[in-house]
């Protein structure tokens, strides 16, 4: 699949807050965020899986809206000025009644090589 | 900590009659999640994105290569919406839940069935599929049909959530 790299920034990270309505403050108090697990601001994992919804939208235009089935487990937090890298592959391709289904492994990968999320996508094939 | 507020608290939130069986969380002072029991029905909200804020939406998560959709919504704007929803419906990001922590979302599952467009009125209903507490975390999980104007199911979720003991 063709893949994409998307910088995360604070910008990003609010305008995706005031966009979604989450408003964590784990995701734009800094202070608050430092008193956490993860001591520091982190985006959305939300924001990820949105990543992850375009490489399927740029790679299945016709077919992601109407069928598309994603199952993503959140593994590691993205902190503001990662790169992530978003890349897929098509696993399998099924056929039942004359329909084609592709199963996909997807990834988010952080600059350091950690999945920040990863899961396994369902989608029809044209 | 929160005062105890009126619910449904958020006057933007429009109660409708939800697809989803189950016992209801209304007439809640308070919501303590702990007591919160599996199979109790949340929302339903009803809500659109206009164009404006599809833009935004677009703007946030996209880049060089983004999709036109074909003047649809992203689809994950729909889902996020409902999670913004029932986070907010269920206190989560309340002062004792941040104290503790805060919540950590651990996995989503998603099913897209149909396109969304910008003004397209939402319905999402959800029921708390799980509630369970492990190594003094809470885990909860929350399923939730959206559907459209006309009835048809456009999309389903199923969101787990960490909650710090």
């Amino acid at each position: 699949m063709s893949g994409f790299s998307r910088e995360v920034t604070v910008e990003r990270i609010a305008a995706y807050a005031d966009a979604s309505g989450d408003h964590n403050p784990l995701h734009l108090d800094p202070e608050y965020a430092k008193s956490t697990q993860f001591g520091g601001v982190i985006a959305h994992g939300m924001l990820s899986m949105a990543f992850v919804c375009e490489l399927m939208a740029i790679n299945f235009p016709d077919t992601w809206h109407s069928g598309g089935k994603m199952k993503l487990r959140f593994k590691a937090p993205v902190f503001p000025g990662e790169t992530v890298t978003v890349s897929g592959e098509i696993q399998s391709v099924s056929e039942d009644d004359g329909k084609k289904t592709a199963k996909c492994s997807v990834a988010c990968v952080k600059p350091d090589g950690a999945e920040a999320l990863s899961g396994t996508i369902s989608v029809a094939l044209p | 900590m929160h005062g105890v507020r009126p619910y449904p608290y958020n006057s933007l939130f429009h109660q409708t009659a939800s697809p989803i069986g189950g016992p209801e969380l209304s007439g809640v002072d308070k919501i303590d999640i702990s007591a919160v029991a599996a199979g109790t029905r949340l929302g339903p909200y009803e809500f659109s994105f206009n164009a404006d804020r599809a833009s935004k939406y677009r703007s946030a998560i996209g880049g060089d290569e983004s999709p036109g959709y074909g003047g649809a919504l992203p689809p994950a704007a729909v889902v996020a919406e409902g999670l913004s929803r029932l986070i907010e419906e269920l206190d989560l990001f309340g002062e004792e839940i941040l104290k503790a922590g805060g919540v950590v979302h651990t996995s989503q599952e998603a099913e897209f069935l149909s396109p969304v467009m910008p003004g397209e009125l939402i319905t999402a209903s959800a029921r708390l599929a799980g509630n369970t507490v492990r190594k003094g975390s809470r885990f909860i999980s929350v399923f939730t049909e959206f559907r459209n104007a006309s009835n048809a199911l456009v999309a389903t979720a199923s969101s787990s959530i960490m909650v710090p003991g």
